[in-house]
């Protein structure tokens, strides 16, 4: 004898999400619930019990909800018990397999909730009218070439073909709510689409007025650079209209200062040597002039030779030795035991860097002072690190570098005056050897010089006290050591 | 017998200068302006020595240079460049062209006459 038990439910439902949902739902709803992961265990928890119905999923391992419902339909004991199918009824097999098993009811699933409720309030109001008023049919349908024997009473065929008509009345609404949704979307979408050719047709300006901001810079950047030339040109060929005639300046200068034509009296000599004097300061001045207009217009090229580093360095120093007597300056140079190398350079314009670094620490040195050349190895990323190097227009790329410093003990440089210092004809006042009167464009083409190595340029100073000056160029091929 | 030197060169006073400074230093000097009267005076007198200029009205230097060297009569005298370029580009032009060698400006005159006499020893040992 099976003990009624009204406000139970025995679920078989194998997705443990899903059982859990429909318990909690049923238990919130007053039922007591209990579940099972197939239609085995279903049937075995049914042993001497009886629920108020049984919800069962169709597809689930060891045995599925049709067989389940056909056991509880075919066993005497338990056939009143009304079944509740979740399917999806998408199919006519799944209404003939309904039949067929002889469910009670249908839920589809996805389920609504207040659906399955009201399938559930309708078992409890009608249980004891089924009982009494099944009159069972037995019938044979074929459906898709396979005969199916039904054996249902009339009150389950009408709920299942109900359920069937609820489910596509279900489905319509939805469809219908799908299809106002979609019409509501539709409608955003045109006005996005609306929205969007307005935004487009404002790109398209926008595009059509950058397009001619690039053209007018594009034409703007050839103009310039059509200048820029223009104005090497014409310096590169002013240049050469200034020496020709200083040329026969200096030349008549030094042929009288020689005295090849005769001899000239003291004042006579001094006023060819003053004439002499100009001239050369005028040419240097007119050479820097022409070396910068060609390194701007980028015809300016080294002529690299194997150089003897020492030679070099030493060399220039000798050139100042005269003013170095004259003024009482003192000249120390050091150079590291590694630095006694050949490197490939520019000879000429290494000695034109040196000069002009030399020149200028005998300009600002006091009589008396001391003028100090070193020179040692260093790298690229010592020279990072020191960072005291001016970033050039090029980044330097070899990696082993000779840095040469030359510093003197002269008056310094204003902390403010430093980033003038090699720009193109700024000069400071130099308050110590006035004879010695430079172009102002002696640091700017050093610069070009050394960066033209591939290298970089820098200056500390401490005013009242130092200068120091220093460039460092590569060394760019294997070095040999010249001995001592 | 003294070597003749034909200086080339269109500025009058770098002429003159030339010019005096070769004759005190024992040269025979013949004199031209441009490049066209260059070719005619070494084709009349074969100097020993030109010095060529090469930026010059009429005929540069350069094409001078050219027609000389493409005529038997004055393909073997030699021809130094007076030259204010300094880009290898130029000096190898020079050189292309068929100059002997080139002298650099702005020209030290007081050594013009010494490396004048080393170059012309130099071709003689040939």
């Amino acid at each position: 004898m099976k003990i009624e038990s009204p406000d139970l439910i025995l679920i078989a439902e194998d997705s443990p999400t899903q059982r859990e949902k429909l318990r909690h739902m049923l238990e919130m709803h007053g039922f007591r619930v209990e579940s099972s992961a197939n239609g085995k265990e279903a049937l075995a928890a049914l042993e001497g019990k009886r629920p108020l119905a049984v919800i069962s999923d169709i597809v689930m391992p060891e045995m599925n909800g049709y067989e389940l419902c056909r056991r509880i339909k075919g066993d005497h004991e338990t056939q009143t018990i009304p079944v509740i199918l979740l399917t999806s009824l998408s199919d006519p097999d799944d209404v003939i397999m309904g039949l067929e098993c002889g469910a009670d009811y249908f839920v589809t699933k996805p389920y609504n909730e207040n659906f399955l409720l009201s399938r559930i309030q309708h078992i409890l109001a009608n249980s004891n009218q089924e009982n009494e008023q099944g009159v069972r049919m037995g019938l044979e349908i074929f459906f898709r070439g396979k005969k199916y024997f039904i054996n249902s009473d009339r009150l389950q065929i009408l709920n299942l073909l109900l359920s069937t008509y609820e489910t596509a009345i279900q489905n319509n609404q939805e469809l219908a709510n799908a299809t106002e949704e979609m019409s509501v979307l539709n409608g955003q979408l045109e006005e996005n689409m609306a929205e969007m050719d307005l935004k487009n047709q404002e790109l398209f300006a926008v595009n059509a007025e950058l397009e001619k901001q690039q053209k007018i810079v594009h034409e703007a950047r050839i103009q310039a650079e059509e200048a820029n030339r223009a104005k090497s040109d014409f310096l590169a060929n002013m240049s050469h209209e200034l020496r020709t005639p200083l040329n026969s300046v200096i030349g008549f200068s030094e042929v009288l200062v020689d005295e090849m034509f005769g001899q000239l009296n003291a004042k006579q000599h001094e006023y060819v040597n003053n004439i002499l004097f100009s001239g050369r300061h005028l040419l240097n001045l007119i050479n820097d002039i022409l070396d910068l207009a060609k390194v701007e217009a980028g015809k300016l090229v080294l002529e690299p030779s194997t150089v003897k580093f020492r030679e070099v360095i030493a060399g220039t120093l000798t050139m100042f030795q005269e003013k170095a007597l004259k003024h009482n300056l003192r000249f120390g140079l050091e150079l590291s035991a590694d630095c006694d190398i050949e490197l490939i350079a520019d000879e000429r314009k290494l000695k034109q860097i040196m000069f002009n670094l030399l020149s200028n620490a005998v300009k600002f040195t006091p009589d008396g002072g001391i003028i100090r050349v070193t020179a040692q190895r260093t790298s690229l990323s010592d020279m990072r690190a020191a960072g005291k190097y001016l970033q050039g227009e090029r980044q330097p790329e070899a990696e082993d570098f000779v840095e040469i410093t030359v510093e003197d003990s002269g008056i310094g440089i204003k902390r403010e005056d430093i980033p003038k210092l090699f720009r193109e004809f700024s000069q400071l006042d130099s308050p110590c050897n006035k004879e010695y009167k430079g172009t102002g464009l002696g640091l700017a083409l050093t610069k070009r010089l050394v960066e033209l190595h591939g290298g970089q340029v820098g200056v500390e100073s401490e005013i009242g006290k130092r200068s120091r000056f220093f460039f460092a160029i590569p060394l760019l091929q294997e070095i040999t050591a010249t001995g001592s | 017998m003294p070597h003749t030197i034909l200086v080339v060169d269109d500025n009058d006073q770098n002429r003159v200068l030339f010019h005096d400074v070769l004759v005190i230093s024992g040269f025979d000097v013949l004199l031209a302006e441009n490049g066209e009267e260059a070719v005619h005076l070494a084709r009349e007198h074969h100097p020993d020595l030109i010095l060529m200029d090469i930026q010059m009205p009429v005929m540069n230097g350069l094409d001078a240079g050219k027609l000389l060297r493409s005529d038997p009569r004055t393909k073997d005298i030699g021809i130094l460049a007076l030259s204010c370029a300094t880009t290898i580009d130029d000096k190898d032009d020079f050189f292309a062209t068929g100059f002997d060698g080139y002298i650099d400006k702005p020209i030290d005159i007081r050594m013009l006459p010494n490396t004048i006499i080393k170059y012309l020893a130099s071709v003689n040992r040939k």
